[in-house]
């Protein structure tokens, strides 16, 4: 279990890191949604299986998919191919921090502690149906915004 | 040191990353990109930290509404790049001093 979680996690930072500095919008797109990916699989290791569905089909999916009609509905992948500060440090920046996190953590012992093994007895069902039900009428209303704010948009920019 | 503090660790790294490119770039897609990855840090967080309690189901559903919003952010977003877009010629973020009310 332990090797499978060392995997996702360094595919995640090796494709998000991938995903910044690429010089193409569409190969940004395509890493995220492999961070999208090792995500949704580090969840379903830890047992967060509903959510690890949600990620994959959702965020790995239909977010990717959004970004490439984005990039396709303009020239956006030329323009980030314009002059434009390349960030050639950023990994060497971003692999200290970690070095210097991981030193100070050792150095220190601090450490956040291991599994707990004492179950909720209570089932996704139960808890997102019958005690979140704030949270569904939020994201109801968040999904209505977002429809809303597309036709708005799309509607403006074929007046254009 | 163990996984989850390993976790946390590489969590922080993602964050980090998408907050350097936030600061770095002005093209309106990249910054979402940028947005979608610390948020996935975030997602990675509410996970472990059922994880850790023992109470994954109520991290599940926190998850599922991070993702529902972060569906929503990602397409109104994109909508205001191509809006942009549409009006400017280009996706620099700068110019979104230019709107009025």
């Amino acid at each position: 279990m332990n090797i499978a979680i060392y995997v996702c996690l360094g595919a995640m930072l090796v494709f998000g890191f991938l995903s910044v500095l690429s010089r193409h919008l569409i190969n940004a797109a395509i890493s995220l949604a492999a961070v999208s990916a090792a995500c949704g699989v580090l969840m379903y290791v830890l047992g967060a299986h509903t959510a690890a569905i949600f990620e994959v089909s959702v965020c790995s999916g239909l977010v990717t998919v959004i970004f490439i009609s984005a990039v396709s509905l303009s020239n956006g992948d030329k323009q980030a191919s314009a002059p434009e500060k390349r960030a050639h440090l950023l990994p060497i920046i971003l692999i200290a921090i970690g070095a210097i996190l991981v030193i100070v953590s050792l150095l220190t012992g601090f450490s956040l502690g291991t599994h707990s093994t004492v179950g909720s007895a209570a089932s996704f069902d139960n808890v997102f149906w019958e005690t979140r039900q704030a949270d569904i009428f939020g994201q109801m209303v968040a999904i209505i915004a977002g429809a809303s704010a597309i036709v708005v948009f799309f509607k403006e920019s074929e007046k254009q | 040191m163990n996984v989850s503090t390993i976790m946390l660790i590489a969590g922080v790294v993602l964050i980090l990353t998408g907050c350097f490119e936030l600061i770095r770039t002005r093209n309106m897609l990249k910054i979402i990109i940028a947005l979608e990855l610390a948020i996935k840090a975030v997602s990675m967080f509410i996970t472990l930290g059922g994880w850790l309690n023992g109470n994954m189901p109520v991290a599940e559903s926190f998850v599922v509404s991070v993702i529902v919003i972060e569906v929503v952010v990602a397409t109104v977003l994109a909508g205001i790049a191509i809006s942009i877009f549409h009006k400017h010629g280009t996706m620099d973020i700068r110019n979104l001093r230019n709107l009025k009310g």
